[in-house]
């Protein structure tokens, strides 16, 4: 059922929180989401049921049959050998125009919004200039491109023309093994090709491409007959440079332009061969229309700017280069276009239900949408294809409301169609109407996630302070700072035609200061990862007299990071300027446009973010450390050391499950042997700080407080030894235990049924990846028991018949194909092991358990 | 020899469009997943050798 807060009394009033709609009162909350999502006409509800998702979970895409295609990276090859010889920047020009001329082009059922970047609708794709490890990745996983042998050969070819290639030499192998730690900084992008940009979208919509090669030619012509002036001055040889990086715009424009028109040619070829609908042959020749004009020419109604701004992101995100992110101000970008279409009715004629509509199809591309971003990049965006956030509202650059019926129709898409991609920041002013306030919290209201709210006024100042740093003294002016968007997730950036952020070597990136942290108090070791020295030395902890000195330690090592995390970003900044220029994205910005530099090379607005995850942790831990251990002196370095070195990895550390072989000819003396294990099992749990689980009375007891009592279970064997095994075991897992009394004849199929039924019931509830025991024969108790004990048995260690053995391999492959995954979230490794343990039975019984272990599985023995 | 220009999927790009070369043509191809349907476009040479090619089909007339 919908939640809805409990009333509450304000200033002497009581204000309620009705549901909206009182449907919503009855309808089950796993079903809720369904039950809102209400895309607005038969197209987008077709468009989001037919709609190949890219979603990653678990470092992997959950959608069958997406994968890398070859196209790009056999295009970009062919051009790049093609090209040797000319100025880098035209072989960058050279390289997008042979992509985009001959690349396939798609053509999707229903769709407004026309076009993609790879060779198939559910696949990606792959970009071998950037970084070698990064193709390594894909080539080494299920989604390799095919053919196999022409990928493998693609990715050696450029090996040593990739911009990891070029930026390495600049380090050292000290240096490279330090930043490619994923937990210290974010890894550079020359190392994981991961990138973010901002679009200068005005400049297409509101020049169109022609306008922009017109302007290139201006340029080249002003600076030929500079070249020829007379006396020559040696100052010019740099219009050289220039002149090769428009002549590269201009192969750029060329190209998209006729990619575009392709695109026209493809729906009029179907529209007037395939389709038999009379009303969609009609949309497919609007459409055809409009991507003959546009980007070409600059766009006249809601439609063309759509269908413009979706061919630049493509070029500039997922094809010139990879880049996340849908950096715009999308609601300052298309209001002109809005107002054409919707209430002037000057150009392609709409009413705002209309105008919903394409936004929807909008998002629904943005959905369809797949990134080839490497594995460490898939796993921590998990349930999302990639980053995906535009911004709305706030101020426009007079100081104005921005708010108009184009931001409600972008939050009304948003609601409607109910996906989790783009996601909306919000830029929060009072001034902002309250007509579009309302809709934004109906969208939270609603469960979406977003809008983010972020400060209109603080980050419009941000802008300008920061354009106080521009290099170029060029920085935001107070008007431009008004129009700010979220370059990626977090920091702000300038849109418009110029001075947007073109690259994240420019700006934006993460350091884990929590990380810094743990490893300042090891002197730089990273003992619970990857255990190596990793930091500088900056001493031992234990040897510090004040807080001061820790801080100190701290305060060095952070700037080690950071210092390494900035010469790698401006490094990889450089190498980008030498042979990963992007002439297209140079194209479309004025400043580029107007100082013949490439995009990679001209920053006008700094953006010095280097988001600090974790921040809060660190400083908690700062905050306890000087408390506890220098001023109250409750406890000692020694003692947190010892803590931190000695962590569990779940904070259930289990019932202290013992098993005892004593020998029969062992004599214990001065005092039980059950209150000796309980005492030991005390002092473990409370001197490690360990939680407490056990309670007795069972039914409505109270905590014991030391974990006791222990349970243990002993077996008499021949000998003189006591061997004591201790196997801590969470609840979650053990939750998930089940007995069954099988028919005889049940025989293997039975139990591999019954196991792996276990399994599939227990779901994400015993923390997969999981280690299953499973007792086979004896009796109800006995089967429970060898269940327990087969956990024991070193991971993976196959049972010595090879019966069981290959039973344990079949139960093991049927459950990983569960799809549970680690944590629940999707996957093929659910398990990590099958161990079975069996015993005799009665001839009428045939009992079977199943006894799961998280993947926390600590055993330890000793033998005395 | 069958050729590319000789199969329905073939249409020769126009005189006036940006990537017009002469014998150049599209092959447009109705595809279908299991999301639907769709249509792509890759350029081919009209003498391109159509004989391997599974997609071929003979166009009826010219
Ligand atoms: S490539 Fe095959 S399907 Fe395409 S036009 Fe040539 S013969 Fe026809």
């Amino acid at each position: 059922m919908a939640l809805a807060h409990e009333p509450i009394e304000y200033k002497g009033k009581l204000v309620e929180f009705p549901v909206e709609n009182p449907a919503e009162k009855d309808i089950p909350l796993e079903e809720i989401h369904q039950h809102l999502a209400r895309p607005s006409t038969p197209r987008t509800r077709r468009l989001k049921e037919n709609c190949r998702w890219k979603h990653t979970a678990a470092g992997e895409f959950v959608d069958e049959g997406v994968k890398a295609g070859i196209e790009r990276m056999r295009l970009i090859t062919e051009a790049h050998k093609k090209s040797v010889g000319k100025p880098y920047v035209i072989r960058r020009a050279l390289g997008l125009d042979h992509i985009l001329r001959n690349c396939t082009v798609l053509l999707m059922a229903d769709e407004l919004i026309v076009g993609y970047h790879a060779e198939n609708p559910k696949w990606i794709p792959m970009f071998p200039e950037l970084s070698y490890m990064q193709i390594q990745d894909y080539l080494q996983s299920k989604y390799a491109p095919e053919p196999a042998d022409e990928a493998r050969e693609i990715a050696d070819y450029w090996k040593p023309y990739t911009l990891q290639a070029a930026c390495e030499p600049y380090f050292t192998k000290e240096e490279l093994k330090e930043a490619y730690h994923p937990a210290l900084i974010e890894a550079p992008n020359f190392a994981n090709g991961f990138n973010s940009i901002v679009p200068p979208y005005e400049t297409v919509l509101e020049d169109g491409l022609l306008q922009r090669i017109a302007l290139a030619e201006q340029h080249i012509k002003a600076a030929r007959e500079k070249l020829a002036d007379l006396p020559w001055n040696a100052d010019r040889l740099e219009l050289t440079d220039k002149i090769d990086n428009w002549q590269a715009m201009i192969i750029a424009d060329k190209a998209v332009i006729a990619w575009a028109r392709r695109h026209a040619r493809l729906c009029r070829i179907v529209a007037e061969h395939f389709e038999t609908d009379p009303q969609r042959k009609e949309e497919l020749l609007m459409i055809a229309d409009i991507c003959q004009r546009v980007p070409a020419e600059p766009s006249r109604g809601l439609r063309d700017a759509m269908q413009a701004k979706w061919f630049t992101y493509l070029i500039c995100h997922a094809i010139e280069r990879y880049a996340s992110g849908y950096a715009q101000l999308e609601d300052k970008l298309l209001w002109p276009y809005y107002k054409a279409s919707v209430i002037d009715k000057t150009f392609q004629p709409m009413t705002h239900a209309d105008a919903v509509e394409l936004f929807e199809c909008e998002r629904l591309k943005v959905s369809n949408h797949g990134a080839g971003k490497s594995r460490q990049y898939r796993e921590i965006f998990p349930g999302a294809n990639d980053l995906f956030i535009l911004s709305i509202g706030g101020l426009n650059r007079y100081g104005e409301d921005n708010c108009t019926d184009c931001t409600d129709a972008i939050l009304e898409a948003a609601r409607n169609v109910r996906t989790a991609e783009p996601s909306i920041v919000f830029r929060w002013h009072p001034k902002c109407r309250l007509k579009t306030k309302r809709l934004v919290f109906e969208c939270i209201r609603d469960g979406l996630g977003f809008p983010s709210i972020k400060h209109h006024a603080i980050n419009a100042a941000q802008m300008l302070w920061l354009g106080r740093f521009s290099k170029n003294n060029n920085g935001a002016t107070p008007e431009e700072a008004q129009e700010w968007a979220n370059v990626l997730c977090m920091s702000p950036g300038l849109v418009g035609r110029r001075k947007t952020q073109k690259t994240r070597s420019e700006g934006g990136s993460s350091l884990f200061t929590e990380k810094i942290l743990e490893i300042t108090l090891f002197d730089g070791y990273d003992w619970s990862y990857a255990n190596d020295q990793y930091g500088p030395h900056t001493g031992d902890p234990r040897d510090f007299k004040t807080f001061e000195e820790l801080w100190e330690a701290y305060r060095k090592q952070i700037q080690h990071f950071i210092s390494l995390a900035i010469r790698a970003k401006d490094i990889s900044r450089k190498m980008e300027g030498r042979l990963l220029q992007m002439p297209f994205v140079s194209s479309i910005d004025d400043g580029c446009m107007e100082y013949g530099l490439d995009a990679m090379v001209l920053s006008e607005q700094p953006n010095p973010w280097q988001n600090p995850q974790c921040n809060i942790v660190a400083l908690n831990s700062l905050v306890a450390i000087k408390k506890l251990i220098y001023d109250e002196k409750k406890y000692t370095m020694d003692q947190l050391i010892a803590a931190t070195e000695e962590v569990p990895i779940c904070q259930d550390t289990g019932v202290a499950v013992i098993f005892l072989e004593l020998g029969q000819d062992v004599r214990i003396e001065g005092g039980y042997l059950y209150d000796a294990i309980n005492a030991g099992v005390a002092r473990g749990y409370t001197g490690g700080y360990l939680r407490k689980s056990m309670v007795y009375p069972p039914v409505d007891g109270k905590n014991s407080g030391d974990n006791t009592p222990a349970i243990i279970h002993t077996r008499i064997v021949p000998g003189e030894h006591l061997t004591i095994t201790i196997a801590p075991k969470g609840g979650g897992s053990e939750n998930m235990s089940a007995v069954g009394m099988l028919t005889p004849a049940a025989g293997y199929e039975g139990v591999k049924k019954f196991v792996v039924e276990a399994v599939k019931k227990a779901g994400p509830n015993p923390c997969p990846p999981i280690v299953v025991g499973v007792g086979i024969g004896g009796n109800f108790e006995k089967c429970a028991l060898l269940a327990k004990e087969s956990l024991l048995r070193p991971l993976g260690q196959p049972h010595p018949r090879e019966e069981i053995a290959a039973l344990e391999k079949e139960i093991l492959e049927a459950i990983n194909c569960l799809g549970i995954g680690p944590q629940g979230f999707g996957g093929r490794v659910t398990a990590l092991a099958v161990h079975i343990e069996i015993f005799a039975r009665h001839i009428a019984s045939f009992p079977v358990a199943v006894n799961i272990q998280c993947h926390a599985a600590r055993h330890k023995s000793v033998t005395l | 020899m069958a050729y590319c220009k000789e199969c329905r999927s073939f249409f020769p790009i126009p005189e006036d469009a940006d990537d017009f070369e002469p014998s150049k043509g599209d092959c447009v191809r109705e595809e279908q997943d299991d999301k639907g349907k769709y249509w792509r476009a890759k350029p081919v040479m009209g003498d391109n050798d159509a004989s391997k090619c599974p997609g071929f089909i003979k166009r009826i007339g010219g």
